[in-house]
This record gives C-alpha cells, sequence and structure tokens, in this order.
C-alpha cells in the first residue's frame, strides 16, 4: 500500500478504468509517438497468457496480436519511468511444438527488454525439465510461486521507479493460492518507510473469496487475475486503493496502468492496448520469428505430429485422382484459393509449422495424409478430400463407393481467430469456392458448416 | 424639502450604482431550455437544438448465462433512433467471432427502431467470457456504440483421467480406466473412439445412453512405441458437448536431462559448459555405443557411467556468424548398444549486447 513519509495515504483508483471499449476494435490504432521520460508519472505495461500465440497467422485481415509489435507500445513510455511484466503461462502444453515457443518467447522477453516474469505452473515446470531457470533469469528477472525453493526462486521483485521529487517503489509479487491463503501475503511485500509504493499482486485463481481477502489485508494495490478473455478487463474497481484486473491473452492487447498523482493521492489509469497490424515490428522479433520458423523445420515437427488411423482402410488419394471423372469440377477448383492454399505459406515460411500446415493441407489428422511437400506433394492444398472424405475406396470401385467421414467442415479452419470475417458471412465464402455445376445440389458442402 | 430631494436622489444614485455593482456580479439567471418545435413555431423560436441522428440501445450487455463448451447461443440488441435525423449504419464490427447477418436495412428514421441479432460460437474451454460488438453510425456523439455480450462456458462432460501416464513395463501400459460423466445429468451416447496411431481402442455400444460411462481402454504395445505421445477423442451425442479429449503420454525407456540444450546470451567462440545425464527409465542396465555432434559446435568433453547413468560433460562453441540475430543450432546424437539412438538439439540465442544493429531502438 501507497506509504508517504510515515504516514499512509489513500490511494485513489478513481481513474482506473477499462479504455473505452469501443476504442479497443481492431480499427483503433495506438500512436507512436517519442518516449517520454517525465517524472510525472509511471507507466506499468503488463501481458501475459500469451499461451504459445507469437504472432497472428495472417490468414485474414485485423487480427490482433504479435510479440514483433509490442516493442511500438512499450516504447511510448520513458524507458526511466516504466515497468514491464508478463505474468506467465508463456505457453499452453509441454507438447514439443510449445517447448520451442518457450524458448523463443523467452527469448523476446529479454529483447523487449522485459522487467519480470512470472512464471506459470507449467512454465515452472517446463523451465525446470529443460534446465532453463538461470538461464532465464539472465534474460530477464523471474518470480514464481510454484516449484521448491531451494532453486532460490523468488516470488517477489520490486523496482523503484523515480517519481516526481522521489521515488516510487512498485514491487510485484506472486501468489499460488492453494499454497498459500491469501491472508498471508503480507510476507510477499515489504512494507517502505520513506517512500511511496505500489504492491501487485498475480494470482492463479480469483474467486470473489480470494477478492475479499486479499482486499481486507490492505497491502496490495492492484490484483492481477488470470483470464479465458482475449481481452484484457477491469474486475473490480469498486473498493477504494484496490483494483482487480485481468490481462486477457493470446497477446492480443498490452494492459497499461499509469500511475500519477494528483493532490497527493496516487491515481490509476488502467486501458487495454490492441496490439494492431498497422504498429511497426521491431527487426530483432522479426528475425526471432524466423529463427523459431527454422527450429520447427529442423526439428521436422510435421513428420512427428500424431495422427489417427482412418476407419476401414481407407486412404488419401490426393486431388488429382479425382480429375479422371470430375474433370469440370477440378478445373474449377483450380482457379480457387483452396488451390492455392499450400502457397500462402510458402509465402511466409510456415510450410513446417504443423499449427498452420494443419489446414492448408489434405488429412494431416491421419495417417495416409500430408506429411510433406516431398512425400505428399498431391496433398498439398485444400483438396477434394477435405471436404467430400478419403477417396481411395471411391476411386478404386470407380464411384460406386461413396466418399465417407472423415469430413472436415467450414469451421474448422475459418475460425474466429483464424478468419474473422467468416461467421456472419458464410454465404460469401461459400461462393469464392463454388467448383460446382451450380443446377447440381449433390454433396455441395453448407455454408453454416 | 430640498434637503430631502438631495438625499433621495444622492440615495437614488448609490442605490442605482449598487444594483449595477450587484448586477454585474449575480450570474447571469438561467436562460429557459430551448424546445425544438414543429412546423410555423419552430421559425419564431430564436435558439434551436439539433440533436442529429441518435443511436439508443435499450440494453447493451447481453448475459448468456452458462454456456456448454462450443455450444451457439443466440441474442438480440434492439435500438432506436432518438435523434431528429436519420441515423446511418455503416457496419457491425465485432471482436467476438459471432454471427451478425446483415442488418435488414441500414438507415432509421427518427423514432424508428431495429435489432441487431447475434449468434455466439462459445469458445471451447471452460471459463468467463466477456466480447463486444460496435454499431458504427453516423451518430456523431456516440459514432460507436458498444454491445457486450458475457457468459460463462461451463463443462457439462466431466473426464477422468484427462492425461494418461502410460509405461511399458505394466500390464496394459498401465492404462486406467476412463470415466465419462455428464455434470448436467443429460444422458448421452458414445458415437466414436479413435486414438492416434490406433493406439488405444475401447469397446462401447454406440445404442446405450447413460449419464456415465466408463470404458476400459486396451493398449497395442507394439503401437505405442511408434506412437509414445497423443491422444483418444471421444465423440458423444451430448446436446451441448459433441467430443472430449484424453491425452497420453508413454514413459520412454530413456531419459535425456535436459532433453535439449539452450543456450542464451551466447557469445561466438566463447565456450559454454553443460551437463547431460542419460538415464533407463525403467532401471534397466545399459551400455552408450557412441555419441556424437552433427556439426561440431557441441564437444564431448567427456562421459561417464555414475550410478546406472551416463553423464556427458559438453562444451558448445557458438560459431562466428555475421548476423547476431540468427540462432545456431546442432545435435547431439547418442547410441544406445542395442541400436536405439537418442537426439539432444541444441539451441544457441546470441547476446543482444553484441548485437549493434538494433534498428527498432
Amino acid at each position: 500500500m501507497c506509504v508517504l513519509g510515515c504516514c499512509f495515504a489513500l490511494f485513489s483508483c478513481s481513474a482506473a478504468t477499462m479504455a473505452e471499449p469501443g476504442r479497443q476494435g481492431g480499427a483503433q490504432s495506438f500512436p507512436v509517438s517519442q518516449p517520454k521520460d517525465t517524472n510525472d508519472s509511471i507507466t506499468i505495461f503488463i501481458t501475459g497468457n500469451e499461451l504459445g500465440a507469437m504472432k497472428p497467422c495472417g490468414c485474414s485481415g485485423g487480427q490482433l496480436g504479435g510479440l514483433d509489435r509490442r516493442k511500438a507500445i512499450f516504447n511510448n513510455a520513458g524507458q526511466m519511468n516504466r515497468l514491464i511484466i508478463d505474468t506467465g503461462s508463456l505457453v499452453e502444453t509441454d507438447s514439443p511444438q510449445d517447448l520451442i515457443k518457450f524458448n523463443i518467447i523467452v527469448q523476446a522477453l529479454g529483447l523487449l527488454d522485459y522487467d519480470l516474469a512470472s512464471l506459470s505452473e507449467r512454465d515452472s515446470e517446463i523451465a525446470e525439465s529443460l534446465g532453463m531457470w538461470d538461464q532465464i533469469s539472465s534474460l530477464v528477472n523471474v518470480i514464481s510461486a510454484y516449484g521448491s525453493g531451494a532453486s532460490g526462486r523468488q516470488k517477489s521483485f520490486t523496482k523503484n521507479l523515480p517519481f516526481k521529487d522521489g521515488t516510487i517503489a512498485v514491487t510485484v509479487a506472486a501468489l499460488n493460492t492453494e499454497d498459500m491463503p491469501a491472508g498471508e501475503i503480507s510476507e510477499l511485500f515489504e512494507l517502505q518507510d520513506d517512500y511511496k509504493a505500489v504492491n501487485l499482486l498475480i494470482v492463479d485463481d480469483c474467486d470473489s473469496d480470494i477478492i475479499s481477502s486479499v482486499a481486507e489485508m490492505g497491502i496490495v494495490d492492484c490484483l492481477i487475475c488470470p483470464s479465458d478473455n482475449d481481452e484484457p478487463e477491469v474486475i473490480d474497481d469498486s473498493q477504494e486503493g484496490f483494483l482487480v484486473f485481468s490481462v486477457g491473452q493470446l497477446g492480443k492487447y498490452v494492459s497499461r496502468l499509469q500511475i500519477s498523482e494528483v493532490e497527493g493521492e496516487l491515481t490509476y489509469d488502467f486501458s487495454a492496448i490492441p496490439v494492431t497490424e498497422d504498429l511497426p515490428q521491431a527487426d530483432s522479433l522479426i528475425q526471432l520469428y524466423k529463427s523459431y520458423q527454422q527450429i520447427v523445420k529442423e526439428e521436422n515437427l510435421l513428420e512427428q505430429y500424431p495422427r489417427f488411423v482412418l476407419p476401414d482402410g481407407l486412404e488419401y488419394a490426393g486431388s488429382e485422382s479425382c480429375r479422371i471423372c470430375h474433370w469440370y469440377e477440378c478445373d474449377k477448383w483450380g482457379t480457387k484459393a483452396h488451390a492455392g492454399a499450400y502457397a500462402t505459406l510458402e509465402k511466409v515460411g510456415s510450410q513446417y509449422d504443423p499449427e498452420c500446415v494443419i489446414c492448408h493441407v489434405v488429412g494431416m489428422d491421419y495417417q495416409s495424409g500430408f506429411v510433406s511437400e516431398q512425400e505428399t506433394p498431391d496433398l498439398k492444398n485444400v483438396g477434394c478430400e477435405n471436404c467430400h472424405g478419403p477417396g481411395s475406396e471411391h476411386n478404386i470401385t470407380f464411384g460406386e463407393a461413396l466418399t465417407t467421414e472423415p469430413k472436415s467442415s467450414c469451421v474448422d479452419c475459418h475460425t474466429p481467430d483464424h478468419s474473422a470475417e467468416y461467421a456472419g458471412n458464410e454465404e460469401v465464402y461459400l461462393e469464392k469456392i463454388v467448383h460446382w455445376r451450380q443446377n447440381e445440389s449433390t454433396d455441395t458442402p453448407a455454408a453454416e458448416n | 424639502m430640498k434637503r430631502t430631494f438631495e438625499v433621495f436622489v444622492v440615495l437614488m444614485i448609490i442605490g442605482g450604482l449598487v444594483y449595477s455593482a450587484g448586477a454585474q456580479e449575480q450570474p447571469e439567471p438561467p436562460k429557459p431550455a430551448p424546445e425544438t418545435k414543429v412546423g410555423s413555431e419552430q421559425a419564431e423560436m430564436p435558439e434551436v437544438v439539433v440533436l442529429g441522428p441518435k443511436i439508443k440501445v435499450e440494453n447493451p450487455t447481453h448475459d448468456f448465462g452458462k454456456m456448454g463448451p462450443g455450444s451457439k447461443n443466440k441474442c438480440e440488441f434492439r435500438f432506436k433512433n432518438v435523434g431528429d435525423d436519420v441515423l446511418k449504419i455503416s457496419k457491425v464490427t465485432k471482436t467476438c467471432g459471432c454471427t451478425v447477418p446483415q442488418l435488414s436495412k441500414n438507415e432509421y428514421e427518427p423514432g424508428e427502431s431495429g435489432t441487431v441479432k447475434v449468434t455466439y460460437s462459445a469458445s471451447k474451454r471452460a471459463g468467463a467470457v466477456s466480447k463486444h460488438l460496435y454499431i458504427q453510425s453516423n451518430d456523431k456523439s456516440n459514432p460507436k456504440t458498444t454491445l457486450t455480450i458475457k457468459g460463462e462456458v461451463e463443462n457439462k462432460i466431466g473426464i477422468e483421467p484427462k492425461n494418461l501416464k502410460l509405461t511399458l513395463k505394466d500390464e496394459n501400459a498401465g492404462c486406467p480406466p476412463i470415466t465419462i460423466t455428464s455434470l448436467d445429468k443429460k444422458p448421452f451416447s458414445i458415437k466414436k473412439i479413435q486414438s492416434t496411431g490406433n493406439c488405444i481402442v475401447a469397446k462401447f455400444d454406440a445404442s446405450e445412453e447413460a449419464e456415465k460411462f466408463v470404458l476400459e481402454p486396451e493398449v497395442s504395445i507394439a503401437k505405442i512405441k511408434k506412437n509414445p505421445q497423443g491422444r483418444i477423442d471421444i465423440d458423444l451425442t451430448h446436446p451441448s458437448t459433441n467430443r472430449v479429449t484424453v491425452s497420453y503420454n508413454l514413459l520412454s525407456r530413456f531419459k535425456v536431462d535436459p532433453p535439449k540444450i539452450i543456450v542464451f546470451n551466447a557469445e561466438p567462440n566463447k565456450p559454454t559448459k553443460k551437463e547431460v545425464w542419460v538415464l533407463n527409465n525403467y532401471g534397466e542396465d545399459f551400455e552408450i555405443e557412441s555419441a556424437s555432434s552433427e556439426k561440431g559446435i557441441i564437444k564431448i568433453l567427456s562421459q561417464e557411467k555414475v550410478d546406472g547413468r551416463y553423464k556427458f560433460e559438453l562444451e558448445i562453441t557458438p560459431p562466428e556468424t555475421k548476423d547476431l540475430r540468427k540462432i545456431f543450432t546442432d545435435e547431439l546424437t547418442v547410441r544406445v548398444k542395442d541400436g536405439e539412438k537418442l537426439r539432444v538439439t541444441c539451441r544457441g540465442f546470441y547476446s543482444r549486447k553484441l548485437d549493434t544493429g538494433q534498428a527498432e531502438k
């Protein structure tokens, strides 16, 4: 809590507001200006819950996010007066691909001049299993509420920032609510006797009991909760001197907490800044993403991708095998965007990334489906068998056996994250792939699928 | 009398001055609020406030309450043009992944109402949801009206365990039963079960409907050795949850600790020492036949067997590079005597302190 001299002064959360939601849309651009090193306020940038999202896939316009665009936002605050924190959950799983992402995101935090990373339980386990604790600490200060204390892991971190004519001490602590009751958080924060202090607490659970018991302690100024939402949000600002918020997920927004002084009281201004496409990309982060693509290629993740077995001995046959009978449809399909889906990946160097490739080829979820351009060239692109099902039996029986499941539906790939405009415009999208004779309706995919 | 008159005049002057001064200090009395009138009377009004088009949403927040994962949820937002000019809606934008059909019309006369219909496909992950849509219009005071949809995605199906930790040592790879429970008590059937590489199968009766199923999975050891990591997808007929997934991991014979060598803050030609251990997860004795580096960046300083485990002391020397933003990679291959090959990848990131080309700074 804010301590001024030996007297407690009240914090005012009166200005703690979520940026007007209407200002958070993709169209809103964040002004990129020269950093200011004035001591009238301090800025705390908070990100977290990346869950492996390093960059939007770029499959549709208006996507938010990208580690490479964060720097443009951070640079709007002077280096002396800012603190940059990541609250952790860098990746979602411990899959081989997520382990690669973990290394890359950690390196990115270093390149982006983060002051602090608070590692989640999974992050800690990964750091432990990769023997990376010390190495991460060489890039960025690390705290975590998880793991044994034997490795000397810190649970709190303090940085003094110049403020007005003095200093403000910002302490960030991490709490595992199962490990330590919220009522015992005082040991995470050192009371500052001779200058102002702001205490932030990152928690793994945020039910109303936890919020109220943290509030009652009167030590914490800002409680940072986990989030299942993409957008950051103010969860509770009803109590004076106590702000509860979440930082969103998937790196689509950067949360900004601006602290200034009005009539002797500290005030917060909380806002969510969208990481929009028009923000400039940092060169070092672009290069880092290329390194990620290189590693993904070298580790041959495509071949290691876990695959199901098609039912009844079915196999994928490739779109060219359909042409012999369905020449009209194949020719028409060849003029549509689906027929060039793989090339769009090659343009951006993502043709070895399973997370991208799966929506640009045939049958990657199954044995006999796409493995690589060299091994399975006929299964590149979004082909006949994506929607109509594997064709081996249909071909062998000259069409007598109808194609069967598994058949992909449009929304398997046209998700809100990857194809933002699809929902609500299904008919328009369907029109783009018409490759059947318009007066025939057999086996035509339904737009709502 | 004359004196009385003089006094009266003086008092009048003073009074006048006082009134005048007082009048200057007094705030102007509030003017009556201007009214907007129609017809011939309007011309007589000295001031007319033009409202212009003005959008008013009846209830800008809709709470769906509890939603099933992946469920489709519908709601409507009613709005009215409470202004005095035609409200033109240019578009409805969204950050929610909602379906918003085109509005039947884009122009609304004063007093006219309209509706934005929203279909929201809930996330597949449980948790609170709050999303926004924006009505963009020619209402100058509110050109981007925010609509909010919120709710909570709640799992309607429980599955235990969510992860299977399998071993080669135990019968049936130590695979436990899998229990699937309807948390909302709605009965369901199992439609299909498929696993990575068909490693794990389980018998079920697709015609049976119940609130709870306990599956007894059967593991093919030969197949799972080829697919040591994967998942089981179980398709259901439950009205709000059509699929649940269980992941599995087979404990490999050998463990390399750490499984990858990562070097941050590397400097060209400045060697770093690392230790790597190889051990048998099943306590079997083993011998290492050879160990070698692909590119020579990793140098094996020593190799010794300690308490049934192998310890490698390695020296990693980052190569010279023209571009310090690029990474360096190498791979250590360890061959076990029975033919198993273990690969340990090494990745290094050069120190940013050396990188003078930080163009973005």
